[in-house]
């Protein structure tokens, strides 16, 4: 995947590097036949993406929220969770007593 | 009785104690059951569902404080419930038990209602046949080779087999709209903001709003302003006052401006859907609306910006599930990389992987503002159409709500990019956070249901419905029932 805007803007279609790139992004392996499949079903679906160029847009502004909403605070504050913490940890694959066990992270 | 006769009249029947709770419960629990074929639901809560009845008997049926006692609904899967398995459709969550439930099934709870199980959907959400429910797929009431529209197609095909009075659908670019329309039943996606989104398993959070599905749009509107209001768990939720919806705003009709956007009516949809629509506009015409041509112009740009934008928020979400904290993790893996792509990997079906790829792409760098950023600035214009509609033209606006009625099982699978495009006339009112509704307006030629859209400006869904109550005083689509569904239960 080349770094450029303007690779995006004219549509370069992903090669399967790409496509193995973008899964190691996005945490997943693919098998072989599903690679290909998604590098065929991607490409279309980007290619269609490109209709968007159709429109200047340098005038207009983003919208991240449909009412314009800015952040909500609220004061950090405790709150008991009663029973809650523990139903959360009955969800854990792996536990051991209060603790998630997870595979080894440092090195020895 | 009659399981086939909206909520709101089985609610004045369990007041005047015509019915009982328990007798309307066993009755949608044995349809359910009778009709497993349809692929309706994920879960059942029978046991709980009867004792909830039997409570409810006892305590003496609705009142003006427990609105719904005695009244069973199914829910989607992709809302949590802290009793039985919230899956979302997916691998990854098919043993998962949450520790709340959601805001908004808690107030119909609070209420009186109870849950006769969860409803079947397309794997968190992502799709518009369900097809892509990794369990197994619906069908659809009206013909059983077809889809019900997706995602919330458990709930539009309850509804139309009348498995259950009311059901609980989400909805991101059409997924309560499009299957309300497929399965001949009405359907509310309120304003964004308008209903807490806490406790829904989020799929695109500028965009996910909670709705009801059922017969009528009183029915609707009942169950939508119940649900309604501020939730300090979601802080997207809006503090404004909630009318009461199921009560309509009094000759609505009368000088009413109807926006006929002429986008929504082009060569690419089929013919009976567009005779149909226009019968239906004409029906609201004879009460006394008005109908004025309307221009949308950015119409065409809406998918392409939704599958940018919804698929971004979508990679962004989903991060979340890497197999530690909850979900299934995947077994003998060595070092906690693998864990993760491991778990993800075996856990997400094919369009889960492909959107969280393709936001993912959109989002990587050198890109985002070719995509992103573009699609965001696009999705203002979007907003802005109909923003100039309603201050200059129009109170309400009515469109198809589908190109097409229900299309064969394995038709579009695939090929994404045309079943994207059956969403065409959903999306743009999901990008503008606006109120709209779909309801039954009649039957194509092999009597599959058409549905009519309406749409109103943000906050309006009392006027909206009012117009789609007004509909139905006139009109009976909305009151038939499949022909294979037994008119009167036994």
């Amino acid at each position: 995947m080349s770094d450029t805007e303007s690779d995006a803007q004219k549509g370069k279609s992903l090669s399967d590097a790409d496509i193995e790139k973008l899964a190691t992004l996005s945490r997943l392996t693919l098998e072989q036949d599903e690679r290909k499949e998604l590098r065929t079903k991607i490409n279309s679906v980007i290619k269609y993406f490109q209709k968007l160029e159709e429109l200047d847009t340098t005038e207009v502004e983003p919208l991240s929220h449909v009412h314009g909403q800015q952040n909500t605070f609220r004061a950090d504050t405790c709150r008991e969770t009663g029973a809650l913490g523990e139903a959360i940890r009955q969800g854990v694959p792996d536990r051991s007593g209060n603790f998630i066990k997870v595979p080894l992270v440092i090195d020895q | 009785m009659d399981r086939h006769l909206p909520l709101t009249t089985l609610i004045e029947q369990l007041g005047k104690r015509e019915i009982s709770s328990v007798e309307l419960t066993e009755q949608y629990l044995s349809s359910a059951k009778n009709r497993s074929e349809l692929g309706v639901f994920l879960s059942l809560n029978e046991e709980e569902a009867l004792k909830a009845a039997r409570q409810a008997d006892q305590d003496g049926g609705p009142s003006e404080e427990m609105p719904l006692r005695g009244i069973p609904f199914a829910i989607k899967d992709i809302f949590t419930t802290s009793s039985g398995v919230t899956s979302c459709a997916s691998q990854f969550l098919k043993d998962y038990r949450s520790p709340f439930t959601a805001t908004s099934v808690q107030r119909l709870l609070n209420a009186g209602a109870f849950s006769l199980g969860k409803t079947n959907l397309d794997e968190f959400a992502m799709g518009s046949s369900n097809e892509n429910s990794s369990f197994f797929p619906v069908r659809n009431p009206w013909d059983e080779k077809r889809v019900p529209g997706g995602s919330s197609g458990g709930s539009g095909a309850a509804i139309a087999a009348r498995l259950a009075p009311v059901a609980l659908g989400t909805d991101t670019g059409g997924s309560i709209r499009q299957p309300a329309s497929l399965c001949g039943i009405t359907g509310l996606k309120p304003t964004y903001g308008r209903i807490s989104r806490y406790g829904l398993i989020a799929f695109a959070s500028s965009l996910d709003q909670p709705g009801p599905m059922a017969v009528s749009a009183k029915d609707c509107a009942l169950i939508g302003r119940l649900m309604a209001g501020k939730d300090e768990n979601d802080s997207t939720s809006v503090d404004r006052p909630v009318s009461r919806w199921e009560e309509p705003l009094e000759n609505i009709c009368e000088g009413l401006r109807i926006g006929v956007p002429k986008e929504y009516f082009i060569d690419g949809i089929s013919s009976a859907v567009g005779e149909r629509v226009e019968a239906g506009i004409q029906e609201l015409e004879k009460r006394g609306a008005q109908r004025v041509e309307i221009s949308l112009p950015h119409t065409e740009y809406a998918v392409a910006t939704y599958y940018v934008v919804a698929s971004a928020e979508a990679s962004s979400n989903l991060a979340r599930f890497d197999g530690i904290r909850y979900g299934t993790r995947a077994q003998e893996t060595e070092g906690l990389m693998e864990l993760y792509t491991k778990s993800r990997s075996e856990g997400f079906g094919p369009e889960v992987k492909r959107r969280i790829m393709m936001g993912t792409y959109v989002l990587s760098s050198g890109y985002y503002d070719a995509y992103y950023l573009k699609a965001q600035k696009v999705r203002t214009l979007i907003q802005q159409d109909f923003q100039k509609a309603f201050a200059d033209k129009c109170d309400v606006i009515a469109c198809p709500t589908t190109p097409h009625t229900a299309f064969p099982i394995g038709e579009k699978s695939d090929d994404p990019l045309q079943m994207y495009l059956e969403d065409i006339f959903t999306i743009p009112a999901s990008l503008a956070g606006v109120p709209a509704i779909s309801l039954p307006c009649g039957f194509d030629e092999n009597h599959l249901p058409i549905g009519l859209q309406l749409i109103g400006p943000a906050w309006e869904e009392h006027r909206i419905l009012s117009v789609a109550q007004a509909f139905q005083d006139e009109t009976d689509w909305h009151l038939q029932a499949p022909p294979h569904t037994p008119s009167k239960a036994a």
